[in-house]
């Protein structure tokens, strides 16, 4: 018994990691009808980010294939700041990066209002190449250890054994989930983001201006998988392929829980998570990754709308 | 030749070539620089020159084909030559290029000729039926396993049982790896197909892990993640020996000519109109009484196949496999070329593979950024040019020829009222 409820705490927390990944993957959906294939990769990058500012490579360089000033060392080392303080100052790098910067020059000219998605699947595939072979050739193919806000401890309260970076994955996430929600149910500009996902041309004629409102989402997009990043990194240590599994199992856990619905990524991050741990530990280590995808699979086929979505009128 | 010779001096090779056109007759011009250009293009680079300038003639002349097809109208008896020579100056090409060549040329080449034809698959279920797979490393895999597991008679233990396989023939192992992988296809296809656009992409991507987690785990059938040596010396078909590279090369390409040709008669027939007609307008189609699911079925299913053949051939080109190789990174791969060649086209996969293999040992000047650079070119060629490399060519080409022709008509106004005035 202790053993299942420890196991399924650590599926929970990795559930958590998950949640946001999807929550994020699901608001762009929702609002802009975008899909983003390089999510894994958005998540990738801030953490690299948030090493080299935080400490491993305290020395900002410019790379060699810029021409003329290509190899020098520029500003010499920059201070140790610790990782909270380079994810306060990462956040705002990826929300100009990975929400303006993406949004203006990738979303806005290839997805046309009523055209085909596939063009801008293409790119994003083609967005995460860039964004992983980037990190393998600057950053080295060797995973980086990545320290842990929350400590390496461990609680053993009676025979359950309880890492403290768990509980504080998962509070944090939960917390950040919730505020999000709370945000789009009770302010005004959440309301305004929600009419203009549900219904753009009526949001429009009511005078919401749904432009900046998409441009919202790709803002809250990128300070959740910066999130992500903070809390995901130390498990799985700072590597350049590390977005491909990460970015899958986010798809996954959007599409199981239902991609309109805020609760329902959240609750198929959970979801994925738990059934991770428990087919690890239970079936076979060798197959943890394979009972969430034949879920995905088997969700896709029967219920499109996700196991907690509620029908929607897009054709899929 | 009389058409050129008469018309009024000053005047480019383009216009003659319309004028040409226009009269039904070849324009001998362009078919001569066509034949040099692609004479040059195949005979350049025999032997082994370290003389520099080579290449930049070679380079010259591709340019000069290039500049042939952009020229003429497709449609008129100098567009077909001139297009056919190309086509066989290309195969021409691939069939001279390696003699003299050293092992590690060979392999790349043979890795152009396996991919292509992956590939092309890829190329049959996106561009002409319309349905993003991203599973084509996972039949790739399936395939290769397959064929390695036919070789030998070797001993397989899967759950708690455990058999010995008949030691099959290559051309036998490699049919039979192309229809397993056909099976899986249907067997995935089946269901899936329903869903359209990202969705089938989402399935066919965890169908690809779940492939990989498979080939990774199970120990007893694939060896695991150590893979599995499979040398090359014992194969032989119809008393050729496939050992030497150049031999095995040559074997690739014969499969890679017969993908093409396999893919250009399914274009042409009544399957190919349905599969066109499926993805312009699949509302449209199925109220034609195009059966919808057993086409695109189909289509996935030959994709998959020509992925399964490729497989059986890749494990002996490189003469080893491991799962690694079979990863969905691997399937990004082959959708990101078979889309930067260009969808719907013959030779974009043939175009778009060649970024993957041979090019990214040539070109020096990206280095280690050479896959970063490939990947902003896909991303730029989707804002500027979605159409990829091929269908691109295709439009300068409508585009120039619409502008020559809109010349020549002002140039027959004039001289029709020259003839006028002169007499």
């Amino acid at each position: 018994m202790s053993t299942f409820v420890q196991i399924s705490f650590s599926g929970l927390a990795t559930g958590a990691i998950f949640a946001l990944a999807a929550v994020g993957f699901a608001l762009l959906w929702q609002t802009a009808g975008a899909i983003n294939f390089a999510h894994g990769e958005f998540i990738a990058l801030p953490a690299v980010i948030m090493l080299i500012l935080g400490e491993q490579r305290p020395t900002v360089g410019v790379p060699e294939w810029v021409p003329l000033v290509g190899g020098t060392e520029v500003g010499g080392p920059l201070p140790e700041i610790g990782i909270v303080a380079a994810f306060v100052v990462t956040i705002p790098i990826a929300v100009l990066l990975l929400g303006y910067v993406f949004k203006v020059s990738l979303v806005d000219r290839l997805l046309t209002p009523g055209g085909d998605d596939i063009p801008l699947v293409i790119a994003t595939i083609g967005l995460g190449l860039v964004i992983r072979e980037y990190l393998r050739v600057e950053f080295g193919a060797t995973p980086q250890q990545f320290p842990s806000v929350f400590g390496t401890e461990v609680w053993r309260p009676g025979r359950i054994a309880i890492s403290v970076d768990d509980v504080g994955i998962l509070v944090v996430s939960v917390a950040v989930i919730l505020a999000l929600q709370l945000y789009l149910r009770r302010t005004y500009t959440g309301w305004q983001m929600e009419a203009a996902a549900q219904s753009p041309n009526t949001a429009r004629v009511l005078g919401i201006p749904v432009g900046r409102m998409i441009l919202y989402t790709f803002g809250i997009n990128a300070v959740l998988v910066t999130v992500a990043a903070l809390l995901v990194t130390p498990t799985t240590n700072a590597r350049w392929d590390g977005g491909i599994s990460l970015g899958l199992f986010a798809f996954t856990a959007a599409i199981i829980g239902g991609f309109n619905q805020v609760r329902g990524a959240l609750f198929g991050g959970f979801l994925v998570g738990l059934l991770q741990n428990w087919s690890g530990y239970y079936l076979s280590s060798a197959y943890r990754d394979a009972l969430p995808l034949l879920l995905m699979i088997l969700v896709i086929l029967w219920r499109p709308q996700g196991l907690f979505g509620i029908a929607e009128e897009r054709t899929i | 030749m009389s058409t050129v010779t008469s018309a009024p001096a000053g005047l480019g090779d383009g216009q003659d070539t319309v004028t040409a056109v226009e009269r039904g007759a070849v324009s001998w011009r362009l078919v001569v620089a066509a034949v040099v250009a692609t004479a040059l293009v195949v005979t350049l680079p025999v032997g082994r020159s370290q003389f520099a300038g080579i290449m930049w003639l070679w380079a010259l002349a591709l340019v000069g084909i290039v500049g042939c097809n952009l020229l003429v109208p497709l449609s008129s008896w100098t567009g077909i030559v001139v297009k056919w020579m190309t086509l066989a100056g290309c195969l021409a090409f691939l069939v001279v290029f390696p003699i003299g060549r050293s092992d590690s040329t060979l392999l790349d080449l043979g890795l152009f000729a396996v991919f292509g034809i992956v590939c092309i698959g890829t190329n049959l279920v996106h561009g002409f039926a319309g349905k993003v797979s991203l599973a084509q490393a996972g039949f790739l895999g399936i395939g290769a396993y397959v064929s390695v597991l036919l070789d030998d008679g070797r001993e397989v233990a899967i759950g708690g049982m455990s058999t010995t396989l008949p030691n099959v023939p290559f051309l036998l192992a490699i049919a039979i790896a192309g229809l397993t992988s056909m099976v899986f296809s249907v067997l995935i296809g089946f269901p899936a197909l329903r869903v359209q656009g990202p969705w089938l992409a989402f399935v066919t991507l965890a169908f690809n892990l779940l492939v990989f987690l498979v080939l990774n785990n199970e120990e007893g059938l694939t060896g695991g993640s150590r893979g599995i040596r499979i040398p090359r010396d014992d194969v032989d078909v119809f008393g050729i020996d496939l050992f030497p590279s150049r031999n095995y090369y040559y074997f690739c390409l014969v499969f890679l000519v017969a993908a093409v040709a396999v893919v250009w008669w399914i274009v042409r027939s009544p399957w190919g109109r349905a599969f066109k007609a499926l993805r312009d307008n699949p509302a449209r189609a199925a109220s034609l009484g195009v059966d919808i699911r057993t086409y695109t079925l189909l289509a996935f299913s030959i994709g998959a196949g020509l992925a399964g053949v490729a497989g059986a051939l890749y494990a002996r080109l490189i003469e080893f496999v491991d799962p690694r190789g079979f990863y969905i990174g691997q399937s990004f791969d082959f959708f990101l070329a078979t889309v930067v060649g260009g969808l719907g086209t013959l030779v974009g996969p043939l175009i778009g593979v060649s970024f993957i293999t041979v090019l990214t040992d040539r070109l020096r000047v990206a280095g280690d950024y050479y896959r970063v650079w490939f990947g902003l070119f896909v991303v730029v060629m989707m804002l500027v040019a979605p159409k990829g490399v091929a269908g691109s060519f295709n439009l300068l080409r409508a585009r120039i020829q619409k502008r020559l022709h809109k010349r020549l008509q002002s140039r027959l106004r004039q001289r029709r009222r020259g003839t006028r005035e002169t007499p």
